[in-house]
């Protein structure tokens, strides 16, 4: 399959995305849409530490689960405005990102890994167990919807359409800093510590702010589906979240951003058209993902033309990473 | 390499439209019921015994006749007990026009999650098992055939002090929004019937280890152990329990630990445990007896508490359907209204919340068996 992310292909799947409440009053439909693009968020963001920055983490939900909680508290308890709370998820998630950076980051792929995991279930213990906070198992129900000047926004359509802006200002953010210097040195660091350390590249200093960035995404994806659902529990940011984005990122393929978008489509999207299997259903969805493991291991979207793409850009010949071939 | 771009896009329109055009299929013959239940994942066993009962009271009615030249069929979708795909198909449920009602969800975290979908799109929905105390709230569209925690809770604390005398409670208590509800509601109707918490000790679903909680309490004098709880980790505790010959102890439980399962994994330490219970085949209720006699020809195995709750649910709304049709605001509105309606689980009737009111049973095990305390 050989498609180029040229402008027309971009713009027709643009409008179409635009038109689609327009010709679908099926809040199903939607729902689905609004919670792919909360997975797209979320893939995209652990995509830019674990496809960019090479670093293996296996504890996403927690950032997503904090961002979701803090969002949460300050709008049930502080009557917190939405687009605010977003805002401050995306600072404490971040924050949470450098503090659990500090120590961990010195250490590399499996141990890392394990630590991420570590840190996952520490953050869905404290849900669970800081009860007078966050209510524990009980959860907390009633998050309010967003308002822009009085008006509030309960219907799906407005939750599709902020959905499908966050994800542009994503993309175009992660774009952007993957073609700058800071995302060549984050690549250069993925490729090869030691050579990019003799470069003079400090591998910590851009993993961190991998991580960082990584975090602060997963927290606005957490605010956005805490007032979505408007009930949130210590249920949904469990480590099978976690691996669930992961999925989406390997699955899409590794470092691309088209990629990540399309792994997560796909893995949200399977799910819903395999329930007529039933009681089968994720038994069959498992092996279609095992079979597309072994059949596609560089992912839907991978990116394998990934270092021709950076001599590309280097020349000046190539724009950005909507050139990828896969 | 056009025309492959094409196939493409064609697929991706095939497969939206094939989304959008879901909903407009009305069959004229059929009036539909949804099911939402956790099919998969960890409260699995509970939801396909809601989903046997479910189908067992539609089948039942369908074979009693037709509703005006229109039989009943069920919609089943899978929750997973998981708050978010609760929400995704609650949806599914509520765009789907035909369907007139739903029976749903199970677990207290999905019921909350889909409670603000269904009430917005103006259907009615009656939990089969979510007793949290959180649900009273959740909107005029959300019913439930189980009392709340509170219910249970105030009247196991009341038969524990005033009736067997239990003056020094200890608490053990899944972790999760349902038992630590009840933990909360003994805890604090405790103190109003003049007993103490002596111990309050949470534990993981699915642990099979209890030693440790169980060491603790036994150095607590304590004359009562409540278990808020499943009855898998139930019998396990009471297996578990034995060695610390604790011979005054008496174990307690509530509806939930109402299965064969109990027995069957518990055996002979499982003696003498009590519980509350809204359903029994001894009780003097027909619709009880007719239920269970139906349910063991059917499946061949004893209803548990879950499956005759979802039963329930389920005459409920085909009693609303027989009455006012299928139009989904004046089904809400007869249920809102029910008064003393007849089911396996007890008389119920709601109130302004939605939440049912209606007094459990005493039961207890002997020989293997739950037996009516008289």
């Amino acid at each position: 399959m050989k498609i180029k992310l040229t402008k027309p292909v971009l713009a027709v799947v643009f409008a179409l995305l635009l038109a689609l409440p327009l010709v679908t009053t099926n809040n199903y439909v939607l729902h689905i849409f609004i919670s792919m693009g909360i997975y797209v968020i979320l893939s995209l963001s652990l995509n830019f530490v674990t496809g960019f920055a090479g670093q293996l983490s296996l504890g996403h939900a927690a950032f997503y689960g904090i961002g979701s909680y803090v969002g949460a508290l300050i709008m049930l308890n502080f009557h917190v405005n939405f687009f605010l709370a977003l805002i401050i998820s995306a600072v404490v998630s971040g924050l949470f990102g450098f503090l659990l950076g500090l120590p961990t980051l010195r250490l590399k792929g499996d141990y890392l890994a394990i630590v991420t995991l570590g840190f996952g279930e520490i953050v869905r213990l404290v849900f669970i167990n800081w009860a007078k906070v966050t209510r524990g198992p009980l959860g907390l129900p009633g998050i309010p919807k967003p308002t822009v000047f009085g008006v509030e926004l309960n219907t799906s359509m407005a939750f599709y359409y902020m959905a499908i802006v966050m994800i542009i200002v994503t993309v175009v953010i992660m774009n952007k800093i993957i073609n700058s210097g800071i995302g060549m040195a984050m690549q250069t660091v993925k490729a090869d510590e030691i050579a990019a350390e003799s470069v003079g590249i400090q591998p910590i200093k851009y993993k961190m702010l991998a991580f960082v960035i990584s975090s602060a995404f997963a927290g606005i994806a957490g605010c956005f589906y805490a007032s979505f659902i408007s009930y949130i529990s210590p249920t949904t940011f469990i480590y099978n979240t976690s691996v669930t984005i992961l999925a989406m990122v390997v699955l899409g393929g590794l470092g691309s951003i088209p990629g990540s978008i399309v792994g997560a489509v796909i893995l949200t999207l399977a799910p819903e058209l395999l329930r007529f299997l039933s009681n089968y259903r994720m038994l069959i969805f498992g092996a279609l993902m095992v079979v597309m493991m072994i059949y596609r291991p560089q992912g839907f979207w991978g990116a394998g033309k990934r270092v021709k793409n950076i001599y590309k850009i280097k020349a000046g010949g190539g724009k950005h990473v909507g050139h990828i071939k896969g | 390499m056009i025309i492959k771009k094409i196939a493409v896009l064609l697929v991706a329109a095939i497969v939206s439209t094939s989304f959008i055009g879901c909903s407009s299929s009305t069959a004229s013959k059929e009036i539909k019921i949804g099911l939402a239940a956790p099919l998969t994942g960890g409260s699995a066993q509970d939801g396909q015994s809601i989903q046997k009962g479910v189908e067992l009271a539609v089948k039942m009615a369908n074979e009693a006749g037709t509703i005006s030249g229109k039989t009943l069929s069920v919609v089943t979708v899978d929750d997973k007990g998981d708050p978010s795909e609760a929400a995704t198909v609650a949806n599914k449920l509520a765009q789907d026009k035909s369907i007139a009602a739903i029976v749903g969800h199970f677990n207290s975290s999905a019921t909350l999650a889909g409670a603000p979908i269904y009430n917005s799109a103006g259907v009615a929905h009656i939990s089969p098992g979510s007793s949290a105390a959180s649900v009273t709230n959740a909107g005029d569209y959300t019913f439930r055939v189980i009392t709340t925690d509170a219910v249970q809770g105030a009247y196991v604390a009341d038969w524990a002090a005033k009736d067997l005398g239990a003056k020094k409670i200890a608490i053990l208590y899944e972790n999760t929004d349902y038992g630590l509800g009840l933990a909360q509601v003994l805890q604090k109707s405790a103190g109003d019937v003049g007993a103490s918490i002596v111990m309050q000790e949470a534990y993981e679903v699915g642990a099979s280890d209890f030693s440790t909680v169980l060491t603790k309490m036994a150095s607590t004098d304590a004359d009562l152990l409540f278990i808020g709880g499943l009855y898998n980790e139930t019998a396990l505790i009471a297996k578990q329990l034995k060695k610390f010959a604790m011979k005054d102890l008496k174990i307690m439980g509530v509806d939930a630990i109402y299965s064969d399962a109990l027995i069957e994994l518990g055996g002979a330490d499982v003696e003498g445990v009590l519980l509350t219970g809204y359903f029994h085949e001894s009780a003097e209720n027909k619709v009880a007896q007719d239920f269970i006699a139906a349910y063991k020809k059917e499946y061949n195995e004893t209803p548990g508490t879950y499956a005759a709750y979802a039963y329930d649910a389920t005459l409920i709304i085909i009693d609303a359907i027989k009455n006012v049709g299928n139009d989904r605001s004046a089904i809400q509105k007869y249920i809102a209204g029910l008064k003393d309606f007849q089911g396996a689980t007890g008389v119920s009737t709601f109130d302004a919340n939605g939440d049912v009111v209606k007094d459990p049973l005493r039961l207890t095990i002997k020989d293997g068996k739950f037996t009516i305390i008289k």
